[in-house]
């Protein structure tokens, strides 16, 4: 596996249109994009699709991740599970066309916001063991198979609006764990 | 990428519910209106993005199979092709097995398995990686002995308010000779002189900080921030 720092010189190079580092940056991070494709649409055509449009958008989006300041790793995980759920809501029919890769902030990196940013994200699954294990699997549910409020309720045996209730308390437990 | 601290607690939870896709239409699309005009809350959704990244640290990586790479490559570099097939393919990604960058098992297999080769006629290329060693400050260069171009992209620090970065070619054994004072885009391309074009291959590109408009000197006056060594890709 590739270093963060290679990573995000690969996808410095990408920004400036280098076709080789592209090449590169495919075959040190496309089997795990692909694994969260597969994660989340559960089809693996589908996921080859996906997988296809998710390398289409790094290449022409490369230059926004410059200036963004979060780990390079975690930029690429964001745009693999986003075109997926995109493509599981479009299966159902529910797609509303919004993207959040298309919303990320245009903010200065700073050194201390990259690292700090980079130790935190290690905690969120530290954080979550300190929700009810129920709790827990929501949050990872709704992330990782991009379940709505709908399935999850469902699964839960709660109503609709008892589910979003409990999903937002967890939620605040874990934003108050993660800023701690 | 932290949360910005002056964000309401109501809306540090919506805004993990957008990173989570979990909001009913009407509510994300009123979301993303308040999105456009709120870096604040633009911070808060990349920060929960950063922090669910990390739920797809247990996913195992799964090779993609080998076709879908060509077909990415014919979808993104397809038009610029001289011909169609297999000697597209050999253009496309050209370089790559003389990339400075590992190549891993995997990729050779592939290479074998679809016989891409690079081209001896590509472009001599080289890259550096100038990086502060704390990385408060990193570009990376790639540079065109053919065009002379230097084509440089900043992916960490910003230059302070009144200040300018000052890119240096420090070939071996010489004093540094100014490039030029950086532009403030983070993406940008300069052409190298000509009479220098010969020295950039081996040499060391620096970054100094200097006054506004570059060293009144000619040396760098300002301390080195960042330093790399430019090498053949």
């Amino acid at each position: 596996m590739h270093g963060t720092s290679e990573i995000e010189h690969l996808i410095g190079r990408v920004a400036l249109h280098d076709r080789a580092a592209f090449g590169v940056l495919y075959d040190a991070t496309s089997a795990k994009l692909f694994g969260i494709c597969l994660r989340v649409l559960r089809d693996r055509a589908e996921a080859e699709d996906a997988l296809q449009e998710v390398y289409v958008r790094v290449w022409q989006n490369a230059g926004r991740y410059s200036a963004d300041g979060r780990s390079p790793m975690s930029w690429l995980v964001t745009i693999a599970r986003n075109r997926s759920i995109d493509r599981l809501r479009a299966r159902r029919g529910g797609s509303d066309g919004l993207d959040a890769v298309e919303l990320l902030p245009d903010l200065g990196p700073t050194p201390e916001g990259v690292a700090l940013a980079r130790s935190e994200a290690g905690r969120i699954g530290q954080c979550l063991g300190e929700l009810p294990p129920d709790r827990a699997a929501a949050v990872k549910g709704a992330y990782l198979e991009g379940a709505t409020y709908q399935e999850l309720a469902e699964r839960h045996g709660v109503p609709l609006n008892t589910m979003r209730t409990w999903l937002r308390r967890s939620l605040q437990l874990l934003r108050d764990c993660l800023n701690r | 990428m932290t949360e910005p601290s002056d964000i309401d607690g109501d809306d540090a939870v919506t805004a993990a519910e957008y990173a989570l896709r979990l909001l009913p239409p009407d509510e994300r699309a009123a979301f993303a209106g308040r999105l456009a005009a709120e870096p604040a809350l633009r911070a808060a959704v990349a920060a929960w993005e950063e922090r669910f990244a990390a739920l797809a640290d247990e996913v195992e990586p799964v090779p993609p199979p080998p076709r879908l790479r060509a077909r990415l490559s014919d979808e993104l570099f397809g038009e610029e092709a001289p011909s169609g097939g297999l000697l597209r393919r050999l253009a496309i990604w050209r370089g790559l097995a003389f990339t400075g960058m590992a190549a891993s098992v995997a990729m050779f297999a592939l290479l074998l398995q679809d016989r891409w080769a690079p081209t001896p006629e590509a472009a001599p290329a080289f890259v550096a990686d100038v990086a502060a060693e704390d990385a408060s400050l990193r570009l990376v260069a790639l540079f065109d002995a053919e065009a002379g171009t230097l084509r440089l992209n900043r992916l960490a620090g910003s230059v302070a308010a009144g200040r300018d970065f000052e890119l240096w070619l420090v070939p071996p054994e010489q004093a540094p000779i100014s490039l030029g004072v950086l532009p403030h885009a983070a993406r940008a391309t300069i052409r190298v002189p000509e009479a220098l074009r010969d020295l950039v291959p081996g040499a060391l590109l620096a970054v100094s900080d200097e006054p506004a408009g570059g060293s009144p000197t000619g040396t760098a006056t300002g301390p080195v921030l960042a330093v790399g060594q430019v090498e053949a890709i």
